[in-house]
């Protein structure tokens, strides 16, 4: 058994096997709204919540602790999620990847924003990611899986849902406006969701400098998805006016410098034991910028998104609580 | 001789025992798919109870694994690892091709489609008398062309095929069929029906099917050979065990020099159910020949069951046993086939396509050199089988005709996960050596080599770097220089152009699947050692 290892083969399964008998039904089925690239109103600027915590020494302090009072900040997780509402908690768990190694977001985050949506009265809390490495071992190796397992057995609730992304629920949609995404298969459960909470880690991507919450959402993404690399900027616009997340908590508890998107080992990763929370994706994802120490507008997607009417990457009009 | 009466209360323990044979060979064909089953990444990095474990038991897989080393270093952990395949013979001393009878998973599926397949096929077997010539002859040639160093056992050898046509064809056929319906089925987007067929859904896929979607190269060959073997069924019952399989034979050799025979009494009286009633033909005809065939018998039992008379039995000693086919034909057939092995062995050694491997041909890691591969290999595509990312096909004609079968990683279908190391330990004899954490992520399987005519940035000044986002050395062995290019339109853009640092690179592919051009990719991996011979064997 791995190093990763906290449960048995057969407790694993026996949880696994629980949630897919409880999980699908939810989000199947019905139609699927429209989807549309185009800006129809000028953004009004959201608060954006920023936490630091108090590690030293670099030693990563309580990410649970960091996400929970940030969502707090913003009204708790209340304001975002409804009693009976379908959550769907869209983290990064891309990579092959220790949670020390900081390509994937925090399992600790993870589980405090699934247990936060519970208490908030979801139906359903879905977790999932259309990994780049092989997903059952990013689920396991992310340390993702034992954090959701353990939340699971901690509060005796089958309500949370750690799922593998399964092709055949992909639907092929089409984005009206989109300037390089027009046709493209998007993740039905996260489509139909009525609250998805985009939960990226902050980190260094070679293409476009710096990766946050617009480019985790290329996690609900199907099909060939390195061809929009071919202008990734406009693309990552265009999923992220189509799809919108409700809430983007961006955890940079520890950020990986250089060598991202997977980076490996830890020599080029920070701790910085800072998270934030904002509605709006393009603010969260300039904050995250500051703090990676680029300039927002300096950052393609970013800026284009500013540009094209996604949100506001104007950190100077947004409210820091 | 000793006697089997008539009274019926023996009579009745004979049908208890073919129920039992029913009920064992059953247990051991489940048994090989539950292993099958867990022969998969289940989240943990070491596999237990792999599928590759009944190859223990297969004195073919010891005898390949003996035959491809010039000297057994360690005579003693050979013995420990093949302490199956050792008992497995000794017991047939005693009891004959009971493994065939009573274990082998390949030889129950043939039993019981059979009698379906006679009756599709409208016509009743006409291989009614066969020779003991035809499994020895085959084991004779396929022995003297594998010691001579082109393995050719693992083709034939049953435990082989029945496990690399179910990974290869028969397996990924059946989840796609399930996985297409269900798509279907959600595909109309109806509540009420996925309320129904999602818990279905949910089931199959956490219990039977697999993980992604396993497609291979080589699969329609594979099926149609495995398919062939249940064709072999209208010719007669079990013919494949009977009359061409290696193992069968090898175990019918030493049944044949060993201390037990069945043989009816010779006063049983002129019925010959027994000889009719046999399914592989072992019982001899006449008064002067009772005893079965050794070779051909599985131990099945029918005769004992059928006799009305009660008089087919187990003896001890070969002392009345006669020879059906007279001796000097066998002889020389087995001269003949010793013959065929050496020009085998001689025709697989001198073809060119046996000694030059195509510059994309590649090993897993922790594969020993090629040659000894070869060798080495059963066949059995345990390696593929448990391979997440589908990256380990089987060879068709890329490693000589000699290698047919043998893995090859094709990271335009799939690659080599970095910390994945699944492969060398579910080898059943040694051709992929099990790598420990760490000496995995060092294994250099070849290295990438970038197609500038092809690759976007520098043919057509388009941004893309996707190679370089996923490669997992640390540092990266793709890199990316940022300079300035000319589009299409003629106008200056800013791009980064991937470039390979060679001697980072361990050739693990995830570049080469996951390069976002259609068809051919733009950077593709090929065998070659950048630093050093050392991490790359034989290449």
């Amino acid at each position: 058994m791995g190093k990763y290892d906290k449960h048995t083969d057969r407790e694993r399964r026996a949880f696994l096997k629980k949630l897919s008998a409880a999980g699908f039904a939810v989000g199947l089925g019905g139609a699927l709204p429209l989807f549309d690239a185009t800006a129809t109103a000028a953004p009004s600027p959201k608060p954006l919540a920023a936490v630091k915590g108090s590690g030293t020494g670099g030693t990563v302090s309580d990410p649970a602790k960091l996400a929970r009072e940030a969502v707090d900040k913003l009204g708790s997780m209340s304001a975002f999620v409804k009693p009976g509402f379908n959550v769907v908690i869209k983290p990064n768990i891309g990579w092959d990847r220790t949670p020390e190694e900081g390509a994937n977001t925090h399992p600790a985050v993870v589980a405090a924003l699934a247990q936060m949506a519970l208490e908030a009265g979801a139906a359903r809390v879905q977790i999932f990611d259309r990994t780049c490495n092989d997903s059952r071992r990013c689920y396991k190796r992310s340390g993702v899986e034992d954090a959701i397992i353990a939340l699971a057995r901690e509060l005796d609730d089958d309500r949370v849902v750690l799922s593998f992304v399964d092709d055949i629920r992909f639907e092929t949609v089409e984005i009206k406006g989109g300037k390089f995404l027009t046709r493209w298969p998007l993740y039905r459960p996260a489509l139909v969701a009525d609250a998805l909470i985009n939960v990226p880690v902050l980190k260094h991507h070679g293409l476009t400098g710096i990766t946050v919450g617009m480019k985790n959402m290329m996690g609900i993404m199907g099909g060939n998805r390195g061809r929009i690399h071919r202008d990734i900027d406009e693309s990552l616009v265009d999923i992220n006016m189509a799809v919108r997340s409700t809430l983007t908590v961006v955890d940079a508890t520890r950020v990986l410098t250089s060598g991202g998107p997977q980076g490996g080992g830890t020599k080029n990763v920070r701790i910085e034991n800072r998270l934030a929370a904002c509605e709006d994706v393009v603010t969260a994802d300039a904050w995250g910028a500051t703090i990676f120490g680029v300039d927002p507008m300096k950052v393609g997607h970013i800026r284009r998104a500013h540009e094209r009417g996604l949100g506001i990457a104007d950190l100077d009009r947004v409210q820091i609580l | 001789m000793s006697r089997r009466g008539a009274e019926p209360s023996l009579w009745q323990s004979f049908k208890a025992r073919i129920s039992l044979r029913a009920l064992t060979q059953w247990a051991a064909l489940i048994g090989f798919m539950l292993l099958y089953a867990r022969t998969a990444y289940r989240g943990a990095d070491e596999i237990t109870w792999p599928v590759h474990l009944v190859f223990r038991l297969d004195p073919l897989a010891m005898l390949t694994e003996l035959m491809a080393q010039s000297g057994v270093s360690d005579a003693g952990g050979f013995l420990l690892r093949w302490l199956g395949a050792f008992a497995l013979l000794g017991l047939t001393l005693g009891l004959g091709r009971f493994f065939c009878g009573w274990l082998c998973p390949l030889g129950t599926l043939l039993e019981y489609t059979g009698p379906t397949i006679r009756r599709l096929g409208k016509r009743a077997p006409p291989f009614s008398r066969p020779t003991t010539l035809l499994p020895v002859s085959l084991l004779t040639a396929l022995l003297t062309a594998t010691a001579l160093g082109t393995a050719l056992l693992g083709f034939f050898d049953p435990l082989s095929i029945l496990l690399r046509s179910l990974t290869v064809a028969i397996f990924p056929a059946f989840d796609y069929g399930v996985k297409e319906t269900f798509a279907a089925i959600f595909g109309l987007n109806s509540a009420a029906v996925n309320s129904f067929a999602d818990p279905v859904y949910s089931w199959l896929s956490e219990w039977l099917l697999a993980f992604g979607r396993p497609l291979f190269l080589v699969s329609g060959v594979t099926a149609a050979l495995f398919g062939a073997l249940f064709a072999l069924e209208l010719l007669a019952p079990r013919f494949w065990c009977a009359h061409l399989c290696p193992l069968g034979a090898l175990l019918g050799i030493a049944a044949k020099v060993g201390l037990t025979r069945r043989a009816r009494a010779s006063e049983c009286g002129k019925c010959s159910i027994c000889v009719s009633n046999c399914p592989t033909s072992a019982v001899g005809e006449g008064a002067g020949n009772t005893q079965a065939e050794p070779l051909l018998c599985i131990q099945c039992n029918t005769c004992a069951r059928d006799c009305p008379q009660g008089a087919m039995g187990i003896v001890a000693g070969a002392a009345s046993y006669k020879q059906a086919a007279p001796a000097a034909p066998a002889r020389r057939a087995v001269v003949g086939s010793m013959v065929a092995g050496v020009a085998l062995a001689a025709f697989g050694g001198a073809r060119a396509g046996e000694k030059r491997r195509e510059w994309g041909f590649l090993r897993p890691p922790g594969s020993v050199g090629d040659e000894e591969f070869n060798r080495r290999c059963i066949r059995c595509g345990a390696c593929m089988r448990v391979c997440p990312s589908t990256a380990l096909h089987p060879s068709f004609a890329e490693a000589g005709l000699g290698g047919i079968w043998t893995p090859r990683l094709v990271p335009r279908v799939g690659y080599c996960e970095y910390h994945c190391r699944l492969c060398g330990q579910v080898c059943p004899t040694g051709a992929i050596q099990a790598l420990s954490e760490g000496e995995k992520e060092k294994w250099v399987i070849g290295i990438a080599v970038l197609d500038k005519n092809h690759c976007l940035p520098y043919r057509s000044a388009t941004g893309c770097i996707v190679c370089e986002e996923h490669c997992p050395t640390s540092p990266k062995a793709i890199l990316f220089e940022e300079r300035e290019g000319i589009d299409a339109q003629g106008r200056t853009v800013l791009l980064k152009f991937p470039k390979v640092v060679e001697e980072r690179c361990i050739g693990c592919g995830i570049c080469e699947t996951k390069c976002p051009l259609e068809g051919r990719s733009a950077i593709v991996v090929g065998r070659e050692a950048p630093a050093s011979e050392d991490g790359v064997l034989g290449y």
